[in-house]
């Protein structure tokens, strides 16, 4: 056994060993002690249940009605036809995740592709920059995206940036831009990534060697073959964009698909049916993003059409 | 060979962490079990006025409280251990199932590596975090099991769900590795797969491995805080008489966010603190890869 390996192996059994013995004598707590939960019988999940759910759930599907649907969700009531709530909670949740798709893959693809006619220094301070920005948690921005909302608003006098939807007054700026954000920041990493790959080929040295412009070697040669890599990465952006609706629309108090993927109101027998229909849409979504992007990608690669490798 | 910056900042925070998860409990001025519903303050015309928490900072409580009236300095200090360690924890079991997993899916591209690759595919159609969310939901409230058991069973759904993501990444590299020309003389002079694997195929994949594992731990911990603003904390949720719910382990900066956001307009602080340490741990983690990464392209010229 080497040196180094018994050095690991010592620093983790004795780490696995001090916090074996401080979580059995410190001083933990029972949070069950101090706190007043609901009697455990109020609270009981049974297969019954949920075979029986389930059973009307699909029969209700095949049949193409849902019923209706009665949730009280903190102290708002929302009743009505579950099939229409679901319509009008996608219609509201598209208008963020479509143009936040387009625009965080838009600026990812194009703020990854400018980085290489910009200087050394400036190109590592962005890309230290995008570091940060992909470390930040999408709750922690969207704190920031508020702040800098309320300080617009304060010092023009006027409500310019909306920062929450109440009264049914849609707000869609800040919402797009914290499901945008973090898709810009992996698109840039994986168009820089993409693109520095093609740059080490010898065709495009040998573009240069001829005396070809840098950005029109970049355009048309690197950013062509590049493109596949790219496109592959976008169903994966789509994932991120609906995994970012989730606490966005919590925070900017829109209803929409996410809404009531809520543990507070998971108790409400119909609210599994609702959750169902909501997966099918975002499964819907994504097979769509996917499908799109396999045609772009059949577009812009050749040996694809000629079935020289896998969408 | 110099270390690159990312490298030495991201090892500078995870020493940082390290020291938080061993001595941070030991540093708390209180335990979770001291909560101040209220608190008496004397005002400037000499009247007395209670106050309900989360209470600005004071000499008892330097950071102030959250808004159940536990020391936040406290919940912070305290919190790493839980929040770090189960991340890792979830990172490294998800690495030591898809291993042999991804192996398999190498050797036998058309059977297990198909499959593998399906599951892969069928698994980002669904945003992890709302997968997660419906299979814990069905224990989350209850309290069918202990805080522990219940943080044990939530990082085994999380495993699982993020299990077959890893597992191709694994694979992909694998086949590239079970590519290279050696792999044909090992094969010819009879070594088994097993073999291949320990002594041939795990020594080239060692490199990325450590990439890929810190990179698992900080999407943990982005998932968790995900799945904190839906009210499923790691150690399980409990739901008071008015059906509000709250923390089991209370000291957990990931689910902390979440159970306070609500109060983040009036007491932004509230959220701030664990939303700024989480974020500080999901960078170091994320400059850890990054730096581990260029330190391989470095040394050894292995990219990816």
């Amino acid at each position: 056994m080497s040196r180094k390996l018994l050095i690991v192996l010592i620093t983790l059994v004795s780490l696995i060993g001090f916090l074996s013995y401080d979580h059995y004598f410190g001083n933990l707590v029972q949070m069950d002690d101090v706190l007043r939960p609901v009697p455990k019988e109020e609270l009981k999940w049974t297969g019954d249940r949920f075979q029986s759910a389930v059973t009307s759930y699909l029969q209700d599907m095949s049949e193409g009605d849902l019923g209706t649907l009665s949730v009280r969700n903190k102290r708002q009531v929302t009743s009505g036809d579950m099939l229409k709530m679901v319509q009008d909670m996608v219609v509201r949740s598209a208008k963020i995740l479509v143009p936040a798709l387009l625009v965080g893959v838009s600026c990812g693809v194009l703020f990854g592709s400018l980085i290489y006619f910009v200087p050394e220094k400036v190109r590592k301070g962005i890309m230290a920059g995008n570091q940060l920005l992909f470390s930040i948690p999408d709750l922690l921005l969207i704190i920031f995206l508020q702040m800098g909302a309320i300080w617009i608003d304060q010092l023009t006098g006027r409500v310019l940036i909306g920062v929450v939807e109440v009264s049914n007054r849609p707000i869609h700026l800040l919402p797009i831009m914290t499901v945008a954000i973090p898709i810009a920041a992996y698109m840039f990493g994986y168009t820089v990534n993409a693109c520095r790959e093609v740059m080490q080929q010898e065709f495009i040295r040998t573009s240069r060697a001829k005396g070809l412009p840098g950005w029109y070697v970049f355009v048309k040669h690197v950013m062509r073959p590049a493109a596949d890599s790219i496109l592959v990465a976008v169903p994966k952006m789509a994932a991120v964009g609906a995994a970012g609706l989730v606490v966005v629309e919590r925070l900017y108090n829109i209803m929409g698909i996410t809404w009531f993927f809520n543990g507070a109101v998971m108790n409400n027998p119909a609210v599994p049916r609702l959750l169902a229909t909501l997966l099918i849409c975002l499964a819907v979504y994504s097979i769509g993003v996917k499908l799109i992007t396999s045609m772009l990608r059949l577009w812009v690669n050749p040996s694809l059409r000629k079935g020289g490798g896998a969408l | 060979m110099k270390m690159n910056l990312q490298l030495k900042v991201g090892l500078v925070g995870t020493i940082f962490l390290l020291l938080l998860i061993l001595i941070g409990p030991k540093l708390a001025p209180y335990t979770m079990d001291s909560v101040a519903s209220f608190k008496k303050v004397t005002m400037e015309d000499g009247t007395t006025q209670t106050l309900i928490p989360p209470f600005p900072a004071s000499d008892e409580n330097r950071i102030g409280t959250d808004a159940d009236g536990r020391d936040m300095l406290s919940i912070m200090l305290r919190g790493a251990r839980v929040t770090i360690l189960f991340a890792v924890g979830v990172a490294v079991v998800r690495f030591l199932l898809a291993l042999p997993i991804a192996y398999l899916g190498a050797v036998y591209p058309r059977t297990i590596g198909w499959f593998v690759d399906k599951i892969s595919v069928a698994s980002t159609t669904i945003p992890m975090v709302l997968t997660v969310f419906l299979l814990v939901s069905i224990y989350n409230t209850s309290y069918v099991f202990t805080e522990t058991q219940s943080m044990v069973l939530t990082g085994a759904i999380i495993v699982l769900v993020g299990l077959f993501q890893t597992t191709s990444l694994l694979q992909q590299k694998m086949e590239s590795i079970l590519k290279y020309p050696f792999m044909d003389g090992l094969r010819s002079i009879g070594a088994g797969k097993w073999t291949v694997l320990r002594k041939h195929v795990i020594p080239h994949l060692s490199m990325h491995l450590g990439v890929l594992l810190v990179s698992e731990i900080a999407q943990t911990l982005w998932l968790a805080t995900q799945l904190g603003v839906l009210y499923v904390f790691v150690g399980g949720t409990t739901l008071s008489d008015m059906g509000d719910p709250s923390m089991r382990v209370p000291e957990e900066w990931a689910g902390k966010i979440g159970a306070v956001f609500r109060a983040f307009r009036a007491h932004p602080m509230v959220v701030l603190y664990p939303a700024l340490a989480l974020s500080m741990a999901i960078l170091t983690f994320n400059m850890l890869a990054e730096g581990l990464r260029k330190h391989n392209e470095q040394k050894w010229g292995i990219t990816g």
